[in-house]
């Protein structure tokens, strides 16, 4: 099975929190408001393109609209093999992250 | 002050230099009937995009670069002051349909009645006492596609991020530019935020790339190639 590096498991869990409304655009804004992470759009789509081939992500062709210049907007949902191995890679974490004693924590 | 509300309107200011509040209220109620007027002023704001006076020339030099119901607001101004120059001093409905057709001499249909005052007013020439100046202030870029489309250097640049993604990413950051960043930072701004964002983006795909690169020669690096 492949693993999940830690900005694919961000864009997954943007994608999740997201929805139906889930394209590249938002996914990057989700990533900055919530994660307060900046991110570029080529980061972001090059870690999409990578998921989708491993299977963990589906896309989808939208809509066509004037803000976009006549470019199509490009949907992603998570597979099932995709949260499978996104639950798993945050079980992992927690697994690790568990009797750690943090220093100043 | 209230603000126009979505990427589709144009935001005008009146701006005059006469104390005639009847002709400026009257004014005001035509151009609502087909902007949100926001403000009157004596001066124009410092931001404002586009100023047109009531000169003619002016209006038909600018009238290519106007957004297609500036240009109805011009016509509408045009024929005020072709009914205003009568002395019947009848005044324009504000339910006065624009003929839309794309040329900036078109008269504003406004009745019968009040179209042979046009007609009648335009054989003696026009009187130059319009007394305020419209100002359209841009609200988003896409009316003037032309002026406001993102820098195209930059588009040309992100050529090459794979065809793969490539249209959807251009589209993302078009989205984000004509939307959010161009309306609220003003066009030069926004064109270094495009930019920024390009060299940010093809980033990612040059890393990409270059390990491919670099990848397959230390492959055949190690097999003695």
């Amino acid at each position: 099975m492949d693993y999940l590096g830690e900005f694919e498991q961000i864009v997954m869990l943007a994608i999740l929190r997201l929805g139906e409304t889930a394209y590249g655009m938002t996914i990057r804004k989700e990533i900055l408001e919530v994660a307060s992470r900046p991110a570029s759009l080529g980061a972001v789509y090059t870690t999409l393109e990578r998921l989708e081939d491993k299977g963990f992500l589906t896309s989808a062709i939208g809509e066509v609209t004037e803000e976009r210049a006549g470019r199509a907007k490009k949907y992603f949902r998570v597979t099932g093999l995709g949260q499978a191995a996104l639950k798993q890679a945050l079980k992992s974490t927690e697994a690790m992250k568990d009797g750690l004693a943090w220093e100043g924590a | 002050m209230a603000k126009a509300k979505g990427p589709n309107e144009v935001e005008a200011v009146l701006i005059y230099d006469d104390d005639d509040e009847r002709m400026l209220a009257e004014i005001k109620q035509i151009m609502a009937a087909y902007v949100p007027v926001v403000s009157d002023a004596r001066t124009p704001p410092e931001e404002v995009q586009f100023i047109s006076s009531d000169s003619n020339s002016y209006f038909e030099k600018m009238s290519e670069q106007l957004p297609k119901n500036a240009l109805d607001i011009v016509k509408l101004i045009k024929a005020y002051r072709l009914l205003k120059s009568n002395a019947t001093g009848s005044s324009l409905s504000p339910q006065a349909e624009v003929d839309v057709a794309d040329d900036s001499r078109a008269d504003v249909s406004v009745g019968q009645q009040q179209e042979s005052e046009i007609k009648a007013s335009e054989g003696q020439g026009e009187r130059s006492f319009f007394p305020a100046t419209l100002v359209i202030k841009r609200i988003s870029s896409y009316f003037l596609l032309k002026d406001y489309s993102a820098p195209s250097a930059a588009q040309f640049v992100l050529l090459l991020i794979p065809k793969r993604s490539r249209e959807h990413l251009i589209g993302d950051l078009e989205e984000e530019y004509r939307s959010v960043v161009l309306p609220q930072y003003g066009r030069f701004w926004a064109g270094v935020w495009y930019w920024g964002q390009t060299l940010w983006a093809i980033g990612p795909y040059l890393w990409v790339g270059l390990k491919r690169v670099f990848g397959w020669a230390a492959i055949i690096k190690l097999i003695g190639g």
